[in-house]
């Protein structure tokens, strides 16, 4: 196993995914800052408005992201005609094993990078309110865990088609219900697993001033069923990829 | 001499067609195995059942003295090199570093990829990219995984395929000083028999699937006798006697004969001869191995319609 | 010369399944739309004009770049896969003719796409929301000035996906760039950005007219961007070495 995931690692030299993996938190981070909180009102406000809008952005960035990294995880050997070779040096298993372990690092990575984007975004523009320690760790893991899911399900499209295209196609398409999901009734979004990043959220607006544009935010409770089925979801998905990796004839 | 590898009634089917169908293979240690047969005949699936690739639906596969099933398949496998259809590698990696991931998954000493690479003439271009590299160049690195280690089996899939004529002789030199070389068996596929002539001793032959022969080389070119042309003085003489062995006869001053054994030729010749009928000229025709191949597979095919 | 190229092009996408997703993404669209316009009837008061802005803001922010840039990828993949690259260039066709062959096939699927949208708009605003008469004739111009803005982003993604081999990376690309635009925009420099041009042009932001007096501004930064792009381009197929 480690060295199957060695091999991994030298097998993206050269392949530049990292860039995703900073290209994301720095994407998540540009367009929070340019909503930058004015006065004392906003930055006593500015942690939750910032947690609050995470989720939508994530909602926009992450289901591509993540069909691009899966896609490119599994592309490398489609276009160098490697898996033939590779089942007769190595265990389906271990292939499989340093994929997923791969991947979901690449995905750590993402996750903790926005996060850490989002503290320093909060101490270089002085934000007031308390730091959320608990919400952040929270929206970390909700991240993390629809990252996965949504990971493995291109991954398994990626599988099947040995071809990008599909997969790519599913996660813009997975997008755009996403977002729209996010706006409409929470019932709706329970159907839209691209979107569970925004009924994942633990931050809910809670006054809205028209007249005055001021918006206040009030917490909810974690959303600890959703995040269990989306680990469910996730593990399916897994479970799917490996068994398509294990029957696969090559 | 211990068989290396051995299949007994191994079939593949897709569908309803029968890709692989009752192979039955013996490849003897330390030889060099010619497995011939046209494009489509059931060769890359045969070795792609030897290295577990895909599953046979009935039959069963024999490595170095084991039965091939999921445990023992990748210690088995550790044994083997293998190259099966187009070559394979990272095409945004250098040579050395994809030699570099085959030899971590085969656990053995970096120190070994230099051997490799020299034994294929890339040490010059081991530093760029396979991307770059010709169709030639992507076929030689593949072989230079596959001899990673020095493994007891080799499997190579038609290796030849896009080498240059200097690149073909020399992957002949190179494959027939294997077993001599480092004791390995050689596994080697193509559709072209005349190539494999030079450089193989065993050989099977398949087509549409089924094994049409197998056996050392000599024993197929003892297949090879062929028509015998006899040139006569006097054809007139020779008529009853042609006839009386139930051979056509005419007047033309040569007679073609059937291929017959060497006892019964020197009979004929010898009536012929004391018929007066003035025999000149004795010359037996030999088929080529192209001719013996196509023969083979021409009569099964027919055979199969 | 460009008529056989593009014929060879339309030979290509046969049968490909990429233009379902043409199909997909507006009709998902104008379903949020219309459904959004209807659970907000007391801010959205302007009738025919906020309906537009529902129907098309998402679409033409940040889906528009990214199905634009699938296509565009795909375009491409055909030939960085196997050889093709030798035979395109080899073929006896000026090599900028292919990149304008391309963009006149992608350009082709957009225009259908912009009338399927302003169709389903139609449809949705007499069949659900319920509008008396036709909107008025404006949003057929914002439709049709919203092609002209997708131009230069259908010309950009093309040369994207022509640089880099991958079929993913552009097309994270295509969506990185518009949300960068929408935030460019929001900025007020959206003329600058080649990914704000779609979003200017259908007016999908507001019910007034956002290029009011600024029209002549905005053809321009059009014109400008697809020279850029395709001088870039020609620039690229015509002195850089072909690698298959």
């Amino acid at each position: 196993m480690n060295k199957a995931l060695h091999t991994e690692f030298q097998k993206a030299h050269r392949r530049h995914d990292l860039w995703i993996c900073l290209a994301v938190p720095l994407a998540a981070a540009i367009w929070s800052a340019s909503a930058m909180p004015r006065g004392a009102d906003e930055l006593a406000n500015a942690y939750s408005a910032l947690l609050y809008s995470l989720p939508v952005l994530n909602t926009v960035l992450m289901p591509l992201a993540m069909a691009v990294l899966a896609s490119r995880l599994w592309d490398v050997e489609v276009k160098g005609c490697t898996v033939k070779l590779l089942y007769t040096l190595q265990t389906r298993r271990s292939l499989f094993a340093a994929k997923a372990v791969f991947g979901a690092g690449e995905i750590l990575l993402m996750v903790l990078l926005e996060l850490a984007a989002t503290a320093l975004l909060g101490y270089i523009q002085h934000y007031t309110e308390a730091f959320p320690a608990a919400q952040l760790a929270y929206l970390g893991v909700c991240t993390y865990g629809v990252n996965l899911m949504l990971f493995f399900s291109e991954l398994l499209l990626m599988l099947v088609f040995s071809n990008p295209m599909p997969a790519l196609c599913v996660a813009i398409v997975g997008t755009l219900l996403g977002l729209f999901s996010a706006f409409m009734p929470r019932l709706v979004s329970y159907f839209v697993p691209w979107g569970y990043y925004v009924p994942l959220g633990c931050y809910e607006v809670a006054v809205w001033n028209e007249a005055e544009h001021t918006v206040l935010y009030g917490m909810t409770r974690y959303n600890w069923g959703l995040l269990g089925f989306t680990m469910l979801l996730a593990a399916l998905l897994f479970a799917a990829a490996w068994q398509l990796i294990r029957n696969k004839e090559v | 001499m211990q068989t290396v590898i051995e299949t007994k009634a191994l079939c593949k089917q897709y569908g309803s067609r029968m890709a692989v169908d009752h192979v039955e293979l013996h490849v003897p240690q330390g030889c060099v195995y010619g497995f011939i047969g046209p494009n489509g005949a059931g060769k890359s699936t045969t070795m792609k059942m030897l290295l577990g690739l895909i599953h046979p639906t009935a039959g069963q596969v024999t490595l170095l003295g084991q039965t091939l099933n999921e445990k023992n398949r990748l210690a088995l496998l550790r044994q083997t090199g293998s190259m099966i259809e187009s070559p394979a590698g990272y095409l945004h990696l250098t040579a050395q570093e994809n030699l570099e991931i085959v030899a971590d998954l085969k656990d053995i000493p970096y120190k070994d990829i230099a051997r490799v690479l020299d034994i294929v003439h890339l040490t010059q271009d081991k530093n760029r990219r396979v991307g770059q590299y010709s169709l030639g160049m992507k076929q030689r690195l593949g072989i230079a995984m596959a001899l990673l280690g020095s493994p007891k089996l080799l499997i190579l899939d038609e290796p030849t395929n896009g080498l240059d004529p200097a690149g073909i002789q020399e992957m002949r030199t190179l494959i027939q000083s294997m077993p001599a070389a480092t004791g390995a068996t050689v596994l080697i596929s193509s559709h072209l028999l005349g190539e494999m002539e030079q450089m193989v001793e065993q050989v099977g032959i398949i087509d549409h699937g089924h094994m049409l022969f197998e056996g050392p080389l000599s024993q197929l070119q003892r297949h090879s006798r062929g028509d015998v042309a006899v040139r006569l003085l006097n054809p007139a003489k020779a008529a009853p006697v042609l006839r009386a062995n139930g051979l056509p006869a005419g007047d033309s001053c040569t007679v073609t004969l059937p291929p017959l054994q060497d006892a019964l030729l020197a009979d004929l010749v010898q009536k012929l001869a004391d018929s007066g009928a003035g025999v000149v000229e004795v010359t037996p025709h030999t088929k080529s191995l192209e001719e013996i191949f196509l023969s083979l597979t021409g009569t099964e095919a027919a055979h199969h319609e | 010369m460009l008529k056989r190229c593009i014929r060879a092009e339309n030979r290509k996408l046969h049968t490909s399944p990429i233009w379902l997703l043409f199909l997909i993404l507006p009709l998902i669209s104008a379903g949020y739309g219309t459904f959004n316009y209807l659970q907000n009837l007391e801010i959205l008061t302007d009738g025919w004009y906020s309906l537009w802005t529902q129907h098309t803001l998402f679409y033409s922010l940040l889906f528009f770049p990214a199905l634009v840039s699938a296509y565009a990828a795909y375009l491409w993949r055909l030939e960085h896969m196997g050889h093709n690259w030798n035979l395109i260039m080899a073929a006896p066709v000026p090599p900028f003719t292919l990149f304008l062959a391309k963009l006149f096939v992608v350009v082709k699927l957009m225009c259908f796409t912009q009338v399927f949208v302003y169709l389903l708009y139609l449809v949705c605003g007499r069949l659900f929301a319920g509008f008396p008469g036709w909107p008025p004739a404006e949003t057929l111009v914002f439709m049709l000035r919203g092609l002209v803005g997708g131009l230069a982003v259908a010309a950009l993604q093309l040369l994207l996906a022509m640089l880099v081999r991958s079929f993913a990376v552009p097309v994270f690309l295509g969506l990185v760039g518009g949300i960068a635009g929408m935030l460019l925009a929001a900025k007020g420099y959206a003329l600058l950005w080649p990914y704000c041009l779609m979003q200017q042009g259908m007016n999908s932001n507001r019910s007034e007219d956002m290029l009011a007096g600024r029209l002549p501004l905005f053809f321009l930064a059009c014109g400008v961007w697809l020279l850029v792009i395709g001088l870039t381009a020609r620039l690229l197929l015509e002195k850089r070495d072909v690698k298959a």
